[in-house]
């Protein structure tokens, strides 16, 4: 079974009170058309989301604009940008040697339709992204604080 | 160096009439192609997507790199796409359209 390592993009932040703060977060990289978005895994998103900019340049099959949960309608707006559910097909990169494409893999998500402030340029992967393509997710710790490794087992 | 100056330093562009005798002259581009591979490409796409400086000066927008150049950037991927390929002339399937981070997306 083939792997993709995650990058691990990390960010040290300083907070008022002069406190030195970690942070990552789990990216790979993504090839939709022509674009090369940047990927995040977040296993709190139970459905993948594509920002505007990506999703109006790609081809997707619509699944609806409204849904609901047990019978009550859930929102489907992405932090106060309203989205619609659709699915697409996305590639994967190994990187950093990303000669290696592998895929496609259904995207099944959540379509922005405007802009979002900050995570424009992104596909964010959601639970049902990993569920629906059959695609393991590991990531644990190393022995040096603040170092994390990880990787996506991909079908073989 | 903006992205015309790029392009004429590193390509050899001339101009060939061609259609002469049919619906009048045409003008197209014959240029050198460069030998541009998708392992070049992938290069280019890790590093326009983690050089610090380049999240700094393009954080937020897509941008297309080029042998450690960035030769267009907005916010729209279709028009960074077409200036691109108006500069350099490799197939277009090896203009890499790239996400830059964006650095508020730290604090969300």
């Amino acid at each position: 079974m083939p792997d993709i390592p995650l990058d691990f993009r990390e960010k040290h932040l300083t907070t008022d009170q002069n406190d030195e703060l970690w942070s990552c977060r789990p990216f790979v990289v993504g090839e939709i058309g022509f674009l090369r978005p940047l990927c995040l895994i977040d296993t709190t998103a139970p459905f993948s989301i594509v920002s505007h900019s990506v999703a109006k340049h790609v081809k997707w099959t619509p699944l609806g604009s409204r849904a609901k949960i047990d019978g009550k309608s859930v929102s489907l707006d992405w932090q106060g940008v309203p989205c619609q559910l659709g699915e697409t097909e996305i590639y994967l990169l190994e990187q950093p040697k990303g000669t290696k494409r592998l895929g496609p893999f259904i995207l099944t998500g959540k379509l922005a339709q405007a802009p979002h402030a900050a995570f424009e340029n992104h596909v964010i992967l959601g639970m049902n992204f990993l569920a629906d393509n059959n695609i393991g997710l590991t990531i644990y710790g190393r022995s040096s604080p603040g170092l994390l490794v990880g990787w996506l087992s991909l079908p073989g | 160096m903006d992205i015309i100056q790029f392009a004429k330093s590193t390509f050899i562009v001339d101009w060939v009439e061609e259609g002469a005798g049919t619906e009048g002259p045409a003008k197209t581009i014959s240029a050198e192609v460069p030998n541009y591979q998708v392992e070049d490409q992938d290069n280019d796409l890790y590093w326009a997507q983690h050089h610090p400086q380049l999240e700094l000066e393009f954080g937020g927008q897509w941008v297309v790199p080029y042998r450690g150049e960035i030769i267009s950037h907005g916010s729209d991927p279709s028009e960074v796409f077409k200036k691109a390929s108006q500069v350099v002339p490799v197939a277009n399937d090896r203009l890499v359209v790239c996400a830059v981070p964006h650095p508020n997306t730290w604090g969300a």
